[in-house]
């Protein structure tokens, strides 16, 4: 019978969660090695939280049943220690279920990555960076304002001088 | 404007009292339908329903719609995250993207420009030395400069050739303190240590340094003064390309006109592209301040590279000869680059000449110090032949083809098309200096589009220019890509002190397909010997990758020696003169420690390498005097013996005797 942790959300919504999906999170392992199974987690709320779980479960499965006799060794031995996560999305079809999981509007994205780094869960905050730095990369001022539906405050004048003063970025490209 | 949404209008009342009229919908921003009504009728005040909204209900609206408008703005996003969460999405992107992100608006300025943590991982992305960014850091204003400044110099970090000498002039670009240091490789012999214990003898070439806004400005050329002192020669940096493949000395000529400076620099090389040179002339226009003189604007300066090899070559000279600076004994005895528990000496040796070199204008001259160098000049060149010419006219002498000496126009090469532009008129020097212009040396990195033969490029005869030899990476599949170096003779050398040194060589390995085969080419960079063999970029050897030899190793008597694998191939040999290099049959093996063998099959002479690192062996090498500063960039006298030392030693009458200072 798998140990069952249970978290609790800022709105104070209860989730019960298998130990070892909970224990994706670093902060989670340390709390509960040193006391309670019952953890408040007053700074995310359901919503992000029903996310955070749904990628760690998928990743624990993963993580619990490898492909293979050697990774399984090297899932065992990493799992005795401290990190929990330490085999990297090597898999192609958990690549594939990343994709699809981060598809998401930016105000969840954000949401997510800063649940995770609160929870420091190490491979979901560069999973959700990563996307955020690929709608970003490579565009123009304008369209990462389209983008992130940021207003523009600048007078013509002065955002002409910042792109002056910037001018050595744009140069090498 | 916003009206009273349609919805609570009476439709049968509007239509009635609209005749000749249009009503036409229009949609504005997501406010929903804009009724536009022309009413034809009397003096009557209009229904109730149907009235435009009051001045305090349109300020009530508006500020409903910034309210909104702030909480949906999408820099609360940013904002919201942590500074090393924020400096974690700095890993995946560029310092362009970083800009671009800063400039969307006024929250976002200070946390993505102003933040330490994102700009120190962008430097970390440029690899500079590990343990030197704090260390730089305290040279410059933030961590921002300082990513500014490894970006600019980034291109420039690797090995740099020339044809000239045919011994080999190897220029090897690394990281300094907070500056980047270009030293020459010297063809030498084999220390008593070995390679890895070196030292491997060099001289500097050019160093340029950031300044404290990071903008790799400092820029100075190494040499040797008239009175034979080591000399720094303060100059300024025209423009780098991110995927240079040329490095160029010019004299720049900057015109100043009161009220604003234009710097135009620009290279009318007929197939060369300079997609900079747009952009420079876009910065030309927004620096002019009101021009009241836009009908007299100045001709266009003619590009140095324009004008011929003699008034290259002069302007060099002089130019060079009017900056070069007096540097106190021990800043020319201070290290250039890092070789541990000597940062504080290098970071005191910056700040000083960087000091001097803004003291100094960055090295600029007036047009009418430069007419008064130039008589001064031509009365030494009459009083007592040319001093310069000398230098040149003497090494000439000893080489082989003596009849270069009038003016080097000739070049027995792989004939290069571009070398008819040398035959084309050219613009007089007057054209390309006029009165008011202030001058200075300036290195120029630029990207154009070469042609190659086995890996080696075809250089220009007569610029003073360095071609960049990019170091192909060990790969699965590649995996003898490289830079090695080694000696003749078997066993490798362990020279003695009673033994004469070995003459050491480097030669660059790289994968080439010829008629669908796959070759491994070894391309001779650096010859050591007293004299030189063979041209220089030629191929010491190429290996067929797919052909296994069936040779045993010639010295492996005992059977010890483990061969990992061995290939056929064909090794340089003496051909149709020195130009025309034949080549006769060997076999490359690859020893289990990691060095290779290739021996010729005929005379069992056998060439041993092993794998260099050349920044580490320069870290440990020793520093040896410089030649004047135009020759030591760019050595254009074809040579075949060693012309970096000796010349000014008047015990190696033919210049190529090299002392070990042990």
């Amino acid at each position: 019978m798998a140990k069952m942790i249970k978290l609790v959300s800022g709105d104070g919504a209860e989730f019960e969660v298998e130990e070892e999906v909970a224990f994706q999170s670093k902060i989670i392992k340390d709390i509960v090695a040193d006391a309670d199974d019952v953890i408040p987690l007053p700074t995310v709320s359901s919503k992000v939280l029903i996310q955070v779980i749904e990628y760690c479960r998928k990743h624990a499965a993963v993580n619990s049943f490898p492909l293979s006799p050697s990774s399984s060794a090297a899932a065992a031995a990493s799992s005795s220690s401290s990190i929990s996560y330490s085999k990297p999305v090597s898999d192609p079809a958990l690549r594939a279920w990343d994709n699809e999981f981060v598809k998401l509007n930016n105000s969840s994205l954000f949401d997510i990555v800063i649940a995770a780094n609160y929870l420091d869960i190490e491979e979901l905050v560069d999973l959700v960076l990563e996307t955020v730095a690929d709608r970003i990369k490579g565009k123009q001022a304008q369209e990462i304002r389209r983008q992130f539906n940021i207003e523009n405050d600048f007078t013509p004048e002065e955002e002409e001088a910042l792109r002056r003063e910037n001018s050595w970025a744009f140069q090498n490209n | 404007m916003r009206w009273i949404p349609h919805h609570a209008i009476d439709r049968s009342v509007c239509q009635g009292a609209c005749h000749g009229t249009s009503c036409s919908d229009k949609t504005t921003d997501g406010f929903g339908p804009l009724f536009s009504v022309s009413i034809g009728i009397g003096s009557e005040a209009p229904p109730s329903w149907l009235r435009r909204p009051s001045e305090p209900e349109i300020a009530i609206v508006a500020m409903e719609r910034g309210r909104l408008w702030m909480e949906n703005c999408g820099s609360r996003l940013f904002l919201s995250l942590p500074d090393d969460v924020l400096a974690l999405i700095s890993d995946h992107l560029h310092p362009a993207d970083l800009c671009a992100l800063s400039l969307c608006c006024r929250g976002l300025r200070p946390a993505i420009a102003a933040s330490e943590k994102v700009w120190l991982a962008q430097c970390r992305r440029l690899s500079p030395p590990p343990h030197a960014l704090p260390l730089w850091r305290e040279g410059v204003r933030s961590y921002r400069a300082l990513c500014r400044f490894l970006a600019a110099v980034a291109p420039l970090l690797g090995v740099w050739v020339h044809q000239n000498p045919e011994l080999g002039n190897v220029v090897c670009v690394l990281w300094g303190f907070l500056s980047v240091v270009g030293v020459r490789v010297i063809p030498q012999e084999l220390g008593p240590l070995g390679l890895d214990e070196g030292p491997l003898l060099w001289a500097p070439v050019f160093e340029i340094l950031a300044d404290d806004d990071g903008s790799p400005s400092c820029f100075f050329l190494h040499g040797r003064g008239e009175n034979g002192e080591e000399s720094l020669f303060p100059g300024s940096i025209g423009s780098i390309d991110s995927s240079c493949n040329i490095l160029l000395l010019e004299v720049e000529a900057r015109r100043k006109e009161t009220g604003f400076h234009q710097s135009w620099i620009f290279s009318s090389i007929a197939d060369s592209k300079d997609p900079t040179f747009v952009r420079r002339l876009r910065r030309c226009d927004t620096n002019t301040v009101s021009a009241p003189a836009a009908a007299l604007l100045p001709p266009p300066l003619i590009p140095f590279a324009r004008l011929p090899f003699s008034d290259r070559r002069g302007l060099l000279d002089r130019v060079a000869g009017r900056v070069a600076l007096d540097v106190p004994p021990d800043l020319t005895a201070a290290p250039l680059f890092d070789r541990c528990d000597n940062a504080e000496q290098l970071a005191h040796r910056r700040s000083v000449i960087v000091k001097m070199h803004k003291q100094l204008n960055g090295g600029r001259i007036d047009w009418k110090d430069y007419q008064l160098e130039e008589r001064s000049a031509q009365h030494k060149s009459a009083a007592n032949g040319d001093e310069l010419h000398h230098h040149y006219k003497r090494n000439a002498l000893f080489s082989v083809a003596a009849y270069f000496r009038d003016g080097f126009k000739q070049f027995i090469a792989r004939s290069n098309p571009r070398d008819l532009t040398s035959h084309k008129k050219h613009p007089p020097l007057h054209q390309f200096l006029m009165p008011g212009d202030s001058l200075g040396l300036s290195l120029r990195a630029a990207h154009m589009r070469l042609t190659t033969y086995r890996a080696w490029p075809d250089m220009h005869d007569n610029w003073f220019a360095l071609y960049k030899l990019r170091m192909p990476i060990p790969t699965a599949g590649h995996e003898l890509a490289g830079l090695w170096g080694g000696t003749f003779g078997w066993p490798p050398a362990r020279p003695s002190q009673d033994k004469p040194g070995k003459a050491l060589f480097f030669l660059r390995l790289t994968y080439e397909e010829e008629e669908g085969r796959p070759l491994l080419v070894a391309t001779k960079l650096l010859e050591g010997t007293h004299y030189v063999l063979h041209p220089n970029g030629s191929a010491m050897f190429v290996a067929k990758v797919d052909e296994a030899s069936s040779d045993a190793f010639p010295w492996d008597n005992d059977g010890e020696m483990e061969v990992k694998q061995s290939y056929t191939g064909e090794g340089i040999a003496g051909g149709y003169g020195f130009r025309y290099p034949g080549c006769k049959p060997g076999a490359l093996f690859v020893l289990q420690n990691g060095l290779l063998a290739f021996v010729w099959k005929e005379s069992k002479s056998v060439l041993m390498l092993q794998r260099i690192d050349l920044p580490e062996l320069l870290k440990k090498g020793e520093r040896v005097a410089t030649l004047p500063p135009v020759a030591n960039f760019c050595y254009l006298t074809k040579s075949y013996s060693n012309v970096f030392v000796g010349v000014h030693n008047s015990s190696s009458s033919n210049g190529s005797c090299i002392h070990h200072a042990i």
